[in-house]
């Protein structure tokens, strides 16, 4: 594992040293940026937040396992519909790629998808002048529609997932999408809940030869906190998530938490390094009791 | 009118950032440090100037897509809304 680590640090580190540069790096950010597409670690319907795409090393606390884990994930173009409303409409295009060779969930999937996002209000805002246009709620809510199709090269299967989540968001102190500032006025802190369902099918998720189909509902909670300005950022992301009338061998009730700390040198925020501490049942790790830890190196556009 | 289209963006932006109005200059990125809005609140940040666009000229519009790209900046929009306007 030290190996590992000493590794991903170098490149992180070698990298940024060659981002003022006009480097390789730098070339793609920009020809992918000038596209218009994005890069995280999914666009599960959680893709707002602020997860860069990562190759990390992993140690599973329940096993003897180290492992290689790759998340990556392309936003492609956007179409914008409702173009002179009061609203916001996006459909856009997602290609997605999870590889990991822990052995006790050995993983190697492509992932295609539709998703969509519908802000159905305007939003009000405080601190503006009485002659401006200020319509809108207080808190309004935003919804999320995300599919994925997967092609699961390991057992050769085709797996679905559909989701749709609320989410709310709000100009007005301390309500959810708030950004906390401090007296110098650089952003600290910011936080969404979510209400969502989702419905999976996945064959030989726990037996070979047999389908888990099963839908769900969830609550979850995200926090992004920096606690350097531009350079240290603590992201915490609570699911607690429950099986609707549970005909699967999986667990009834499904909560995972995951803690991460992610440090940007250089004053830039695409690339970094970080380390992610996750534990519960884990919707990417066949829904089964998870505890790993993760020292990642990661890109974001 | 320029002037006036350029002061009042940077209030729009500077309200929904949680922002002091003098701190918003005109290179800021909207996505990254200091304003930091992410995508949903730059969805709505779109609508709202979306609103004052067509206080001023109706036909026209602001779409979420433009204010979302990686490197729109608080200058880029205010040229925008008044390339929009018009003037």
């Amino acid at each position: 594992m030290k190996n590992a680590i000493i590794l991903i640090i170098v490149i992180a580190f070698s990298s940024v040293k060659t981002y003022g540069q006009d480097s390789t790096f730098i070339k793609l950010n920009k020809w992918l940026t000038d596209k218009n597409f994005a890069i995280r670690q999914t666009f599960d319907g959680s893709k707002n937040e602020n997860k860069p795409a990562s190759l990390s090393y992993q140690e599973n606390h329940k096993s003897d396992n180290d492992f290689l884990n790759v998340d990556l994930a392309i936003k492609l173009s956007e179409l914008e519909l409702l173009k002179n409303k009061r609203s916001v409409l996006i459909f856009y295009p997602k290609v997605e790629w999870h590889k990991s060779n822990d052995s006790t969930d050995i993983k190697n999937k492509l992932d295609g998808g539709i998703n969509f996002e519908y802000i159905p209000f305007g939003l009000k805002s405080p601190n503006l002048s009485s002659d401006l246009p200020n319509k809108g709620l207080i808190i309004s809510p935003w919804f999320q529609g995300t599919s994925s199709f997967k092609r699961n090269f390991i057992g050769g299967v085709y797996e679905t997932k559909l989701t749709f989540q609320l989410s709310l968001v709000s100009n007005y102190k301390f309500l959810p999408g708030y950004s906390f500032r401090d007296g110098n006025d650089n952003f600290r802190a910011r936080y969404y809940p979510y209400f969502g369902v989702e419905y999976n099918h996945l064959p030989d998720l726990i037996t070979k030869e047999v389908t888990e189909e099963f839908s769900t509902y969830f609550v979850r909670l995200f926090a992004e906190i920096w606690i350097i300005p531009q350079t240290l950022q603590l992201n915490i992301d609570g699911t607690y998530r429950e099986i609707v009338n549970n005909e699967t061998s999986l667990r009834k009730s499904l909560p995972i938490l995951a803690s991460s700390i992610y440090l940007y040198p250089g004053k830039q925020e695409s690339l970094g390094i970080g380390f992610e501490y996750k534990h519960g049942y884990d919707n990417n790790s066949k829904f089964q009791l998870v505890q790993i830890s993760s020292l990642k190196l990661a890109w974001k556009i | 009118m320029k002037e006036t289209i350029k002061t009042n963006v940077k209030a729009y932006i500077a309200s929904f950032a949680n922002m002091q109005r003098e701190n918003v200059m005109d290179d800021q990125i909207l996505k990254n440090h200091p304003i930091k809005l992410d995508d949903t609140k730059l969805g709505f940040l779109a609508i709202a100037l979306r609103a004052y666009l067509k206080s001023i000229k109706p036909d026209e519009t602001v779409l979420a897509t433009e204010l979302r790209k990686k490197d729109f900046d608080v200058k880029k929009t205010y040229e925008l809304l008044i390339k929009k306007a018009g003037l």
